[in-house]
């Protein structure tokens, strides 16, 4: 069974395609990164997934049941965060604990977390820094225990350490069976804990590929230094792009095999020197939003 | 649900306290002042004679049983205007925040996320709202019983029962239509000023309506036709029409609003 899997879904807003026939799935226990930048449809998707919207065409399962018609019963197992959590401001860390305890009918909390986490929560979640309300907001959708977490950006706004305390928090999760859907445009996050990412432009999917196979992707940027005149047009051609030209040399980007780029460059007398570097993830990403 | 609806209500205790302390204040001033107002009744109601008989009319003042007896005192000074106005307030703070404050706060999606179906949501939070509504009118109307007995005045507690019931009636078809545009809003401030907007061309249907005699039918159109308070705690009846449409349609807009609510969609 897949953990998820989505049929061409649509959601529109008037002339707005916010998401515009999108189809994958997700292996149980899989982490996948939703990647894309703002506006890109990753936060309709989650709402839909959420039943907080209602698709306009399109079918979701998630867990086996429709995420629609089953909603209520497909809850008990999802966990959710979103990175702009909203509490009520006048209760405690502690009561909203107790309440979802109640509604969810779970017996007891693990307070492990919480020590972990190092939150404090007699404080009212209106005094709570926004780190902390991260870390609340894991907490409860943590706490009882879901095969399946759902994550808006769930590291939002969080300083660097907090970040890295979320993913091993979140690395711990999956390595114990659970399912992670997180969406994010934070790459690094991504690279960091994804083991496949899903990239979205404009409501449509224009990637989904493994972390490594987007890392193999051959993308590298070339630095070439010459003596006397450079010769631009001849280097600059199919599969092979200026990023910028400098005194006394080039940078080229080369998709693909750089044997030919190599070959050409070698057979000039005024090469004085070459720099190869491996385009990183952030490099790969951009490439599908040129 | 339960869990939901024992929240809410734990959530708005503190409004309610306040809500009634105000509204006891009030009961307690006209008890306790009712006795002195006896004693000058005669000079009273010339004073009263020489007000424009229209202008009485049309906001449903009778001085008729006004000096006679304490229920005749409270339509008057009481349940004329002020605990309309005190209990408006209070449903329309309730109901605007139950489902359109949840959204424009976006805790709405702390309970969406969890296994409650939108129906349990809104109906959790409307029987809270009934719950309280119920609780302000019980204990500020029958607050007059030990505030009469405390300055010896005599009462009829039937007729303030029957005054509850019609309160009630009253509360209920706003209360319904607050929540049936809570739940179609996602700003709470938009669902007071809708309601309170109706509300107001409502009063001033009624009101005009006793000016002319063309404009007799604009009556029907408002609430306040048919909130008869005189009829309800002077002469302790309702008329059945008023409970028709009362009842109506408090439950009309509850329907509407509980399927709105679970067909829309919500984007905090």
């Amino acid at each position: 069974m897949k953990a998820i899997r989505i049929e061409n879904l649509k959601k529109y807003f008037g002339q707005t395609r916010a998401v515009d026939g999108i189809s994958f799935e997700v292996e149980e226990g899989e982490i996948m990164g939703f990647l894309g930048p703002n506006g890109a449809g990753k936060t309709t998707t989650i709402r839909c997934m959420m039943d907080f919207l209602h698709p306009d065409t399109g079918k979701i399962d998630i867990l086996g049941l429709d995420a629609q018609k089953d909603s209520e019963k497909l809850k008990r197992d999802l966990g959710f965060l979103s990175g702009e959590v909203a509490f009520y401001n006048s209760w405690t860390g502690a009561e909203h604990i107790s309440f979802l305890e109640k509604i969810k009918g779970i017996s007891s909390f693990d307070e492990e977390l919480a020590a972990k986490l190092k939150l404090d929560i007699r404080k009212k979640a209106g005094t709570l820094s926004s780190g902390n309300r991260q870390k609340l907001g894991l907490i409860l959708a943590l706490m009882h225990q879901p095969k399946l977490l759902i994550l808006d950006e769930p590291t939002l706004g969080l300083d660097p350490l907090l970040q890295n305390y979320i993913y091993e928090i979140l690395k711990g999760e999956a390595a114990s069976g659970k399912t992670i859907f997180m969406s994010s445009h934070n790459l690094a996050e991504v690279e960091k804990i994804c083991d496949r990412v899903i990239i979205l432009k404009e409501g449509k999917i224009v990637a989904l590929e493994s972390i490594n196979a987007i890392k193999r992707k051959r993308i590298y940027t070339i630095y070439a230094y010459f003596e006397g005149k450079v010769p631009k047009e001849e280097l600059v051609t199919d599969g092979v792009s200026l990023i910028e030209e400098f005194s006394g040399g080039l940078a080229l980007r080369v998709k693909g095999d750089t044997k030919p780029l190599l070959k050409k460059l070698a057979s000039y007398e005024s090469l004085k020197d070459l720099e190869i570097t491996h385009a990183g993830l952030e490099e790969v990403f951009m490439e599908f939003y040129r | 649900m339960l869990t939901l609806f024992l929240k809410t209500i734990k959530n708005n205790r503190f409004s309610l306290l306040i809500y009634l302390v105000i509204s006891i204040s009030f009961v307690w001033m006209y008890v306790a002042l009712f006795p002195t107002m006896q004693e000058q009744a005669e000079k009273l109601k010339q004073a009263f004679e020489s007000y424009p008989q229209a202008l009485m009319k049309a906001f449903n003042i009778s001085f008729e049983n006004f000096f006679d007896t304490l229920q005749g005192f409270m339509a008057g000074e009481y349940f004329s205007l002020l605990w309309p106005i005190i209990m408006i307030i209070l449903v329309l703070s309730y109901s605007a925040s139950a489902i359109a404050g949840e959204i424009e706060a976006g805790t709405i999606e702390l309970l969406l996320a969890q296994p409650i179906s939108r129906l349990k949501i809104f109906l959790a939070k409307y029987f809270s709202g009934i719950v309280i509504i119920v609780a302000f009118i019980a204990i500020s109307n029958f607050s007059v019983v030990p505030l009469a007995v405390l300055h010896n005045v005599d009462y009829k507690p039937e007729n303030f029962l029957t005054m509850s019931i019609l309160g009630f009636l009253f509360a209920f078809a706003i209360f319904g239509i607050g929540m049936m545009l809570s739940a179609f809003f996602s700003s709470k401030g938009k669902v007071a000023a809708i309601v309170g907007g109706v509300l107001i061309i409502m009063y001033a249907l009624n009101l005009f309506s006793s000016f002319k005699e063309s404009l007799d039918k604009l009556k029907y159109a408002s609430f306040f036709y048919y909130y008869d308070f005189n009829k309800a705690v002077v002469n302790n009846q309702i008329e059945p029409l008023n409970i028709l449409v009362f009842l109506a349609v408090g439950i009309i807009c509850a329907v509407v609003g509980a399927v709105l609510f679970v067909k829309r969609d919500i984007a905090t």
